[in-house]
């Protein structure tokens, strides 16, 4: 028998808890149902010690080897213990030689929290022009480089909604979750500044902040998800310093890090089991999959979900958000459409439904110091950023559709073992490839390696906006299941020559900004993911996006998909465009603002 | 969760079902009729293949004896009580029912407990899966099986097999542990020569560190009342590193086994021919670097020099694929947290914190802040 709900949130993650949280406090009862396992930090857990560990071996585990009947089959793989297991639920992408294969990129952790437990917590706003990338193009004279055929100005969206539209989420997002940083420095406007103060910067992280400054670029603290000062709206306490080596890609043993567990979720749960005055229910199922969605006429009826052992199970409610990150939650809503083709016929009136999916334009530069050393395992993931390739000017200077944050990473490569398994390799597929290659690192070449790269090594990032095609896109694999039998997703996607050139734009000012650090150096490189079509960045974005108008768009500006009178999308899929900076943030905010909409139909 | 004793010593906890979930909706729940996760570790067929990565079963996790440490008060109180509250793990059993026939009761026995004495199972509530907890010591090896309805059975899910007194069991081992499971004492003597060049700790700056840890570590020990379970090992941080090696073949990369087995029995042939009568251990060190070189350059029988006399590619065919692996297992176990049986005494840490010391002494790799008390120094976060 179906059990009934105010609403179903499908997915704990940045899209899904901002929902739970805010009709939950408003009185609501909430069912919100998560593929993976609730893992807990040390003060949440009935054993007393965290399911997150200072381990190097949790962010990247022992070898496992690929079984599917892929182009990579046989291929090795490391995964952290929170990803889906390749060979249970890949995700297929098709490769420049037509041939599918495995891959880890674009994985996001699936558990409680979902990405927000691994990811290094950058917490950008978006640019005012992000919002707006047609109306600037649209005025543009002659054709940006890459782009004879106006590609951009015909792919390129407003979003329906602008940055002061935005604007009081991001402030509600920033206090809600506890952020560090500053927003002196930034070009986006803020009504409010909830940032907490952020801890003195890692000294390696000078030679950037002294690379921007020389450039001119103003620069300001990298708002991080990671609480300096007890956070009030989540209850939490600073226990320890939040600085460590294990930051991006470790979960975080003692709540720091403001995952949507530590700053929605527990203490969402404190609240109902306190009896909060006027608070609601909140039913949090982990380990639960859903496997499809049910319609009848323009309402989602129904909810069908595996319980942890996989027996089956329904459930019912006013309104089902769906929040599984964009690339399974297409996957879902396409599930749903083969079980029920009436639902297909709704969801996918547009004929858009996985397409224009979006990752970011990201690459940057990096260099080892010859003259100092630096202690990195005292870091958070990044400490100086600059707004200033996201200059109007800057675009036109350079011929660019669209702008790019600019940030130091701090934590990267601070452990042996990571500092060997990246060597020479830039991407999860190819992770320990170069170092078990390299049969001549053994002995006091192995001892000058560590010596030479411990503590020496500084990189510089950008995070930029992808052109919309209308061929990148989520589909179902054709032959590949999961664990359970059911298709998986399948990516299509590549990059425009404008992109290309943005790419290369923006990695030659990373360079410059190492160039013109003041440091002594050798080593140094730039380059972006440009070259390789499977690079996703794990910023997953689009292939449901919203607008004004049906036949464009998956979803209506409340991210309500548009035949349906109950049925909202709130991860990352939403987007039109992929923004200048990193997603999580805006996801947040935006899942804030759907979730106040959501409030008042309830 | 609640705490209770069976017989003399061992303390069975019950952690939530969530905690037991999380390891079985990941793991066991799946249709069984696909088999996936076969890369080699299994006869072919072993139902094991179906499920994600059944080496997790038994779960071994850490433990902490919270009771114990909300007693203390006083701040060095803390600090004894924290170092007492690691000595263990948390073994957690989980037996898979049969859906067509049921268990009525399901038990486990082993050696973990006094006198075999048997742990009840209990099922999670809505599932398939029965369990129980037991605290079992840091450091051992044990073997174990379940009274299914009054029948003995080894753990289906558990990939530990071996047979004592001639019938099989299931086993499993602890964190730190240093009991050798799959390498002979001839293939650690060789494995550990070669690591001895694979690692940089041999060097001669190397040696006078080693040295100096001798000294500072026995004093930090003393200092903080701590026993250690790797003082047989006296320091040598390659035999660590075999420790590690043997215990990630036979849990998690069980599928190289026969890797090491093949090639470790290509070497001692070639070491044979060359040094007649003489044990692995006993050949001088740089005839071990000239077989490195040699087998590293060699990746078939066309690319094979009269160094490599004695290797037979019918058996393995490419040499150098082998110290690949070798070298990634070496230095994850040199670097990797001491529970997996490497980086004894965190050797490993210690020395890439004296390797990056700056100009005023201190160092560049502070490890001890961010680990547990008492192998580092932090005291917030438990490991």
């Amino acid at each position: 028998m179906a059990e009934d709900f105010d609403a179903i949130v499908i997915g704990s993650g940045a899209g899904g808890a901002p929902i739970a949280d805010t009709l939950v406090r408003a009185g609501k009862r909430v069912l919100l149902l998560e593929k993976g396992p609730l893992l807990r930090p040390q003060q949440h857990h009935p054993l007393g010690l965290s399911d997150f560990k200072r381990d190097e071996l949790f962010a990247t585990g022992p070898e496992k080897r690929i079984t599917l009947a892929l182009k990579n089959q046989g291929q090795r793989y490391f995964s952290s213990h929170v990803e889906p297991d390749l060979n249970d639920e890949p995700h297929v992408f098709k490769g420049d030689d037509g041939e599918d294969r495995a891959t880890l990129e674009g994985y996001t952790a699936q558990l409680v929290g979902g990405g927000t437990q691994l990811y290094g917590g950058v917490s950008l706003r978006f640019s005012d022009l992000d919002f707006r990338l047609s109306s600037l193009n649209a005025g543009r004279p002659g054709s940006l480089p890459g782009d004879p055929n106006g590609d951009v100005r015909r792919e390129a969206r407003d979003w329906p909604i602008s940055y002061s539209d935005l604007e009081p989420w991001y402030c509600e997002a920033e206090r809600r979750v506890g952020i560090n940083g500053t927003s002196a420095g930034q070009s986006k406007l803020f009504s409010e500044d909830s940032y907490q103060t952020p801890l003195p910067p890692n000294p390696i992280s000078k030679f950037a902040l002294d690379g921007m400054t020389a450039l001119g670029m103003k620069a300001y603290r990298t708002p991080l998800a990671v609480i300096t000062e007890r956070h009030t709206p989540s209850g939490r306490e600073v226990l320890d310093d939040p600085r460590t080596a294990f930051v991006n890609r470790y979960g975080d043993p003692l709540a720091l890090k403001s995952s949507t567990w530590a700053c929605m979720i527990e203490p969402l749960l404190r609240a109902v089991a306190a009896g909060e005055p006027g608070i609601g229910e909140l039913v949090l199922r982990p380990n639960s999959t859903v496997t499809h969605l049910v319609s009848t006429g323009s309402r989602v009826s129904g909810v069908h979900y595996l319980k942890p052992s996989g027996a089956k199970a329904t459930a019912s409610a006013k309104l089902v958000v769906v929040a599984c990150s964009a690339i399974e939650s297409v996957r879902l809503l396409f599930l749903s459409s083969r079980q029920d083709s009436a639902f297909g016929a709704r969801i996918n009136s547009s004929g858009l439904l996985g397409r224009y999916f979006l990752t970011h334009c990201f690459g940057g530069a990096e260099y080892r110091l010859t003259s100092e050393r630096f202690d990195k395992t005292l870091a958070l993931d990044s400490d100086w950023a600059t707004d200033h390739c996201a200059s109007r000017a800057f675009l036109e200077q350079h011929g660019l559709w669209a702008g790019a944050a600019i940030y130091n990473n701090t934590s990267d490569q601070a452990l042996p073992i990571s500092l060997a398994r990246t060597h020479g390799s830039v991407d999860m597929d190819a992770i320990w490839s170069a170092f078990v290659e390299d049969a001549n690192l053994t002995g006091d070449k192995l001892r000058g390696f560590l010596e030479q790269n411990t503590g020496r090594r500084l990189s510089v990032s950008f995070m930029a906006n992808q052109v919309p095609m209308r061929d990148n896109r989520i589909e179902l694999h054709p032959t590949v299941t999961d664990k359970w039998g059911r298709p998986v997703a399948y990516i299509q996607k590549g990059w425009h020559d404008h992109d290309q050139h943005l790419m290369d734009v923006m990695a030659a000012q990373c360079r410059l900004i190492l160039e013109k650090s003041g440091a002594k150096y050798d080593d140094l490189t730039s380059g972006h993911v440009g070259g390789d079509r499977r690079r996703i960045a794990n910023h997953i974005l689009g292939g449901a996006r919203f607008g004004t108008d049906p036949k464009d768009s998956v979803l209506n500006p409340d991210c309500r998909a548009w035949e349906f009178d109950n049925l909202y999308v709130t991860d990352g899929s939403f987007m039109p465009t992929s923004g200048g900076a990193n997603p999580t943030l805006t996801i947040q905010a935006n899942a804030l603002r759907v979730a106040d909409l959501l409030r008042a139909r309830l | 969760m609640t705490a209770r004793t069976i017989g003399s010593s061992v303390v069975a906890r019950t952690p939530d079902d969530t905690y037991i979930l999380n390891y079985c909706a990941r793991h066991l729940a799946r249709d069984r009729a696909i088999r996936r996760h076969d890369f080699g570790q299994y006869v072919a067929g072993d139902p094991r293949s179906a499920v994600l990565e059944a080496w997790r079963f038994p779960i071994v996790d850490g433990d902490f004896d919270s009771t114990a440490f909300s007693a203390a008060t006083l701040a060095d109180a803390r600090r004894d009580v924290v170092r007492d509250a690691y000595q263990h793990n948390l073994v957690t059993f989980v037996y898979e029912d049969n859906a067509e026939n049921p268990a009525r009761s399901v038990s486990v026995y082993g050696t973990f407990a006094p006198l075999y004495e048997s742990v009840a199972l209990r099922r999670v509530t809505d599932t398939p899966w029965w369990t129980a907890s037991v605290r079992v010591e840091k450091g051992a090896v044990h073997l174990y099986r379940y009274r299914i309805d009054a029948v003995d059975h080894v753990d289906p899910l558990n990939p530990q097999l071996v047979t004592n007194g001639g019938s099989a069991w299931s086993r499993f081992f602890t964190h730190e542990c240093f009991v050798p499971l799959v390498f002979e004492a001839r293939e650690r003597e060789v494995l550990t020569k070669l690591i001895e060049h694979v690692l940089p700790f041999r060097g001669r700056e190397s040696e006078l560190f080693l040295d100096r840890q001798v000294r500072s570590r026995s004093e930090e020990l003393r200092e903080r009342g701590l026993y250690d379970r790797s003082e047989p090992l006296r320091l040598a941080v390659e035999v660590g590193v075999v420790n590690f090696i043997d215990k990630l073949l036979a849990r998690e990369e069980a599928h190289h086994l026969v890797d090491y087995r093949l090639c470790l029995r290509q070497i001692q042939r070639v070491l044979r021919e060359r040094f007649p009568r003489v044990r692995p251990a006993d050949i001088p060190q740089p005839e071990y670097v000239e077989l490195y070189e040699a087998v590293s350059k060699c990746t078939g029988p066309l690319s094979a020099t009269p160094k490599l006399s004695g290797w037979r590619f019918d058996e393995y065919q490419n040499p150098s694929n082998f110290l690949g692996l070798l070298r990634r297992h070496a230095i994850t176990g040199a670097f990797a947290h001491p529970r997996y049986g490497g980086n004894v005494s965190a050797m490993g840490w210690r020395y890439l914190e004296e390797l990056v010391v700056g100009a005023e002494g201190q160092s560049h790799f502070n490890w001890r802040r961010s680990i547990e008390w008492p192998l580092g120094d932090n005291e917030a976060y438990r490991g």
